[in-house]
């Protein structure tokens, strides 16, 4: 009884530390201005506003920035990556689990190398070849380099390791060639492993900002992080918590949904990859 | 089922480089495009929706002459955004050059030296700020100049030297803000005597009498950092009443009346040291790419942003000052809460910076926080800027 | 960038990777680092041209991972040996070869650069070493606690836990600034319970620092006079400032969650029976969890350490929201340093040495501690 009473207690003081900052990001976005510099720590905003929303959301005349468009690009961004890296991760793990053809030990070795390299080591050089492919500051700077990774092929890889391998028999001997067989039989069968990696794809992308602060320059381009990151603190403008915290709770939005609908997939994904081992 | 998957993978393809390519079409085509001499894009910083405003609108104006058309870039951090358009080979044809950035981009070869061929009047200390190895760069477009904003609810009387600021700050509990930055702190120097470059660039003069002098009395002050009072910048600080006084420039008039509209205050000269009275001046030019397809236009352009019709409308709500002198008178009168700025223009000096001196400046305002919040001495931060400039000078 | 490894900030690719490194992997290895290497699967697989199908199937992605991950690194290799502000083309006049002088610049002649690159060095240890073993133990501890069958909504808990690691992290950045706000939330809660706060965001003292002034070590004795690296050895010992401690805090709060799943799921793969064999041995909790479920965690242990250390190494969303390397460049460390090189002065040769300098570092972490770990 007593373990059961503290074990509570800890949850729950956890649950709030964890939690607490999201709840008041959510209240502080109603508030005032002068009602988050006289009350920052009331839950409950006293008058309750809908102007910094309404900013976020480009219903006012004049909004402080392009908050919309930032979550435009970022859906976009956020859609074709993890399309992309869905097929384009499941058709390297594949070769990589199934195939047998000259060098892909190589291959393989050379995916775990590229898995290595710290991200933050890219930032500079990759803005070089984005210049110097002339892509710098379109939306294929912002998408391309992130359309495959080392990580999901390895994921891919695993997944189609562990198949049985008799339904592609099976397939082969219908007559069906490779690709089709690897479209109708095969990526069927890996639905769980598609629809993980998906939602990690989705969910970096949606996230991710050093990539997307140098891969391009212009307002009309930005992603959610990077104008959020942009909007605050250059001089003449000061620190509009309310209206800044209504575009952050933005921003968590989409991926909280995805979160919370497939939390199935995000827990379970990667409990079994641990828990297998 | 093959032949969706390959449309699926077509559809990507496409979304990942028409889409980039489909919004980059209209600048793309634009310096090639014959008509009417093409477009211009022009990368600008705005202090806010004043700002954005009136550039658009003379944009719009210079639209209906039928010379050309204008794409607007604002810029969130200008020096950022610059460095990566640049090296990115795809330069704005014109655009914003802080004077502090102007040696970095002329030495990397970024900028075409049009200032002469412009023919446009303007204070000459400015152009001379815009002058590099006997080549006139660019026009300024405006500039400001430092000045002591005072809470006139908290403040009865504002002071005019030294001894009055040094009173006036000790009636209350905190009497000054200022930015931990060399080109706020500078004017305590120059109020002093002193100067932290030599005027030929080539000698760092950082460890004087009057420097040390200058940064003493400044340290007497108990001046406190924006940050230290919950503020982004030391205009907030001042908007939100957490500070009697402040040392910014122009950009003030615009920035309170927008943020704080309530607020009751006032711009004086800043008050007269031992050496007399001193400030900084800051100035923008309308930077033309050397890389620029369109040069003829973006001259075209400048001339008519400079027209006295266009300064004027450009200058007008948010702080800044012509740039040319006949226009002064104008421009005070309709402007009569910026005579402290403009009083400042006739003994200002504008702080100009060797080539790669980014790092020096940066590492001199680390020193000034330190001074600021109590554990650096004067002599120490001057020292910190000779030996960092050294490194640089050499 | 890509959705690698990458702790400190909240993408959690790098669990499912991680985990599935030590998964159905039939040729998995003991650690789960290792077991990644081991290719396999060597089967009669599809027939007939399988060597083009196979180069057919890898193509896009090598491309990709070719054109944005191979290219960039051997192309910051090279701008690391030259001296090149990133304005002119990187091939013409303006950029020239300096073999290793911009190595040196940041390690051994005495200069702005080295300083910096000292202080970013300093920083960033200070922070490895307050971050990870704090995220990792209150991982694991909170692992412990929802393994407890007794206790009912655990997912609901885990879930909650769980949730930060997913957010944005600059979204989560700018959450947390309105906290440390001078007048913010954590002030106003530590004024009611009678504590003072402090300017979190804009105080640059060591904690090393404020605890000697208790003692009244307000100045560097002289002994801790000598330089090293350009900073002082009194500067060295400062401590991680109140800046950092409030952006460690928030990094550790970050990511929590994702380690502490993993630990989880070594835990529920963990052996019931050698469990209870123990406590029919009379072993008490306490010596359960020291004897038996701790050696057993190892592998876990050392996954988390590993991302962790990597993870921390770094940061740099954090940084670049709430204090740009501020105060007094305190927070400043080597990822940060690289963006204000390649983005902001203008020296893309530093900022690639830079960025190689704290791969080596990243390396040599890993191996150290792989060393300790293994040694125990």
């Amino acid at each position: 009884m007593m373990r059961r009473v503290v074990g509570y207690a800890i949850l729950t003081f956890f649950a709030v530390l964890f939690l607490g900052p999201f709840v008041l990001s959510v209240v502080t976005s109603f508030k005032t201005r002068p009602d988050f510099a006289q009350n920052p720590v009331s839950l409950v905003p006293d008058p309750v506003t809908t102007e910094w929303w309404r900013q976020a959301l480009g219903l006012t005349e004049s909004p402080v920035a392009d908050v919309p468009r930032w979550l435009v690009n970022t859906v976009v961004v956020a859609l074709v990556v993890m399309v992309a890296r869905v097929l384009l991760d499941s058709l390297a793990g594949y070769a990589l689990a199934r195939m047998n053809f000259p060098g892909r030990r190589l291959l393989f070795a050379g995916i775990i190398a590229v898995l290595a390299v710290p991200p933050i080591v890219l930032l500079v050089p990759r803005f070089l070849v984005l210049k110097e492919l002339s892509m710098y500051a379109t939306y294929s700077a912002l998408i391309l380099p992130l359309a495959a990774d080392a990580t999901g092929i390895f994921i891919m890889r695993q997944f189609f390791l562990a198949m049985p391998r008799e339904l592609e028999e099976a397939a082969r001997i219908d007559g069906a060639g490779v690709l089709r067989t690897w479209w109708s039989v095969i990526l069927p069968l890996a639905r769980p492993g598609v629809i993980t990696l998906a939602i990690l794809s989705f969910q970096s992308s949606w996230n991710e900002f050093p990539h997307m602060l140098i891969a391009n320059n212009k307002p009309e381009l930005y992603t959610l992080p990077v104008g959020l990151a942009l909007i605050r603190g250059s001089q003449g403008q000061d620190f509009n918590f309310p209206f800044f915290l209504a575009t952050a709770t933005l921003t968590m939005i989409p991926v909280a949904i995805v979160f919370f609908v497939f939390q199935r997939y995000f827990v379970r994904g990667l409990m079994e990859g641990a828990v297998k081992g | 089922m093959l032949r969706a998957l390959i449309a699926v993978l077509l559809v990507v393809s496409v979304a990942a480089c028409g889409g980039g390519e489909g919004f980059d079409k209209p600048e793309a085509s634009s310096a090639a495009s014959p008509a009417q001499g093409g477009e211009l894009r022009v990368l600008a910083a705005s202090s806010g929706n004043v700002e954005t405003e009136a550039l658009q609108n003379a944009f719009k104006a210079f639209e209906a002459t039928g010379k050309g058309k204008v794409k607007l870039e604002i810029a969130t951090d200008l020096t950022t955004q610059l460095t990566t358009a640049l090296a990115g080979g795809n330069p704005p044809d014109l655009f914003y050059v802080p004077v502090e950035n102007v040696r970095d981009l002329v030495k990397a070869g970024a900028l075409e030296p049009y200032g002469d061929k412009a023919g446009i009047e303007v204070y000459p200390a400015l152009k001379e700020a815009f002058t590099v190895d006997g080549a006139y760069y660019c026009v300024p477009k405006d500039f400001s100049t430092l000045a002591l904003a005072v809470n006139t609810s908290m403040v009865s009387s504002p002071p005019t030297t030294w001894e009055e600021l040094k009173a006036e700050v000790r009636k209350h509990e905190v009497g000054l803000t200022i930015a931990p930055e060399l080109v706020r702190v500078l004017v305590f120097m120059q109020q002093a005597g002193g100067f932290v470059l030599s005027d030929d660039l080539k000698q760092a003069t950082g460890d004087t009498p009057q420097n040390r002098q200058g940064l003493a009395f400044l340290r007497e002050l108990g001046a406190k950092t924006p940050k230290q009072l919950g503020a982004g910048w030391a205009g907030e600080a001042f908007g939100k009443g957490k500070a009697a006084m402040t040392i910014e420039g122009n950009w003030m008039l615009g920035a309170m009346k927008k943020d704080f509209p309530d607020l009751k205050w006032q711009a004086v000269e800043l008050p007269a040291g031992p050496a007399g009275k001193g400030t900084l001046a800051f100035t923008v030019c309308w930077g033309m790419a050397a890389a620029s397809k369109n040069k003829e236009l973006a001259l075209e352009l400048v001339k008519f942003l400079m027209s006295d019709e266009q300064q004027l409308a450009l200058t007008r709500g948010f702080g800044p000052m012509p740039a040319t002198p006949r226009l002064r008178d104008k421009w005070l009168e309709a402007y009569p809460d910026a005579k402290a700025f403009i009083a400042g223009a006739e003994y200002a000096k504008t702080p100009l910076w060797p080539a790669g001196f980014k790092p020096v400046i940066d590492e001199t305002n680390t020193e000034i926080d330190k001074l600021l919040q109590g554990s650096a001495k004067p002599e120490q931060v001057l020292q910190a800027f000779d030996e960092a400039a050294k490194g640089v000078l050499e | 960038m890509t959705g690698s490894a990458v702790p400190g900030d909240p993408g959690m690719a790098a669990s499912p990777e991680a985990g599935r490194g030590r998964s159905p992997a039939a040729g998995g290895g003991k650690s789960p680092v290792s077991g990644r290497g081991k290719g396999r699967a060597r089967g009669p697989g599809i027939r007939g041209r399988e060597g083009l199908w196979g180069w057919l199937f890898m193509a896009p992605a090598l491309v990709i991972l070719g054109l944005f991950m191979v290219i960039p690194i051997l192309l910051a290799l090279w701008v690391s040996f030259r001296s090149w502000s990133g304005l002119e083309s990187p091939f013409g006049p303006g950029s020239q070869p300096v073999g290793l002088d911009n190595y040196a610049e940041l390690l051994v002649e005495p200069g702005l650069a080295q300083r910096d690159f000292a202080r970013g060095l300093r920083n960033n240890l200070y922070y490895v070493l307050g971050v990870v073993p704090v995220q990792t133990a209150i991982a694991f501890f909170l692992a412990l606690v929802l393994h407890q069958k007794v206790l009912r909504a655990r997912g609901f808990f885990r879930s909650a836990f769980y949730f930060p690691s997913i957010t944005s992290s600059v979204a989560v950045a700018l959450v947390f600034m309105a906290i440390f706000q001078p007048n913010g939330v954590l002030n106003r809660t530590l004024e009611f319970f009678g504590l003072d706060g402090s300017v979190w965001l804009d105080d640059p003292r060591g904690l090393v620092h404020i605890v000697l002034g208790w003692f009244g070590v307000s100045e560097a004795p002289g002994f801790l006079q000598g330089r090293f690296m350009g900073l002082s050895w009194w500067d060295w010992l400062s401590g991680p400032s109140v800046t950092l401690t409030a952006i460690m805090a928030i990094a550790v709060w970050t990511t929590i969650g994702t380690f502490m799943l993993m630990f989880l799921a070594g835990l529920q793969n963990l052996p019931r029976d050698v469990d209870e064999a123990a406590v029919v041995d009379g072993a008490n909790r306490w010596q359960l969890f020291w004897r038996i479920t701790l050696p057993q965690m190892r592998p876990t242990l050392f996954l988390v350490l590993t991302l962790g250390i990597i993870g921390t190494w770094q940061v740099f969303d954090q940084i670049f929201v709430i204090s740009d390397g501020g105060p007094q460049k305190t927070s400043l460390t080597p990822a940060y340093l690289v963006y204000v090189f390649g983005f902001e002065t203008r020296q893309m040769g530093l900022a690639c040495a830079v960025a190689f300098l704290l791969f080596l570092v990243i390396v040599l972490f890993t191996l150290l501690q792989r060393r300790l770990l293994r040694e125990r």
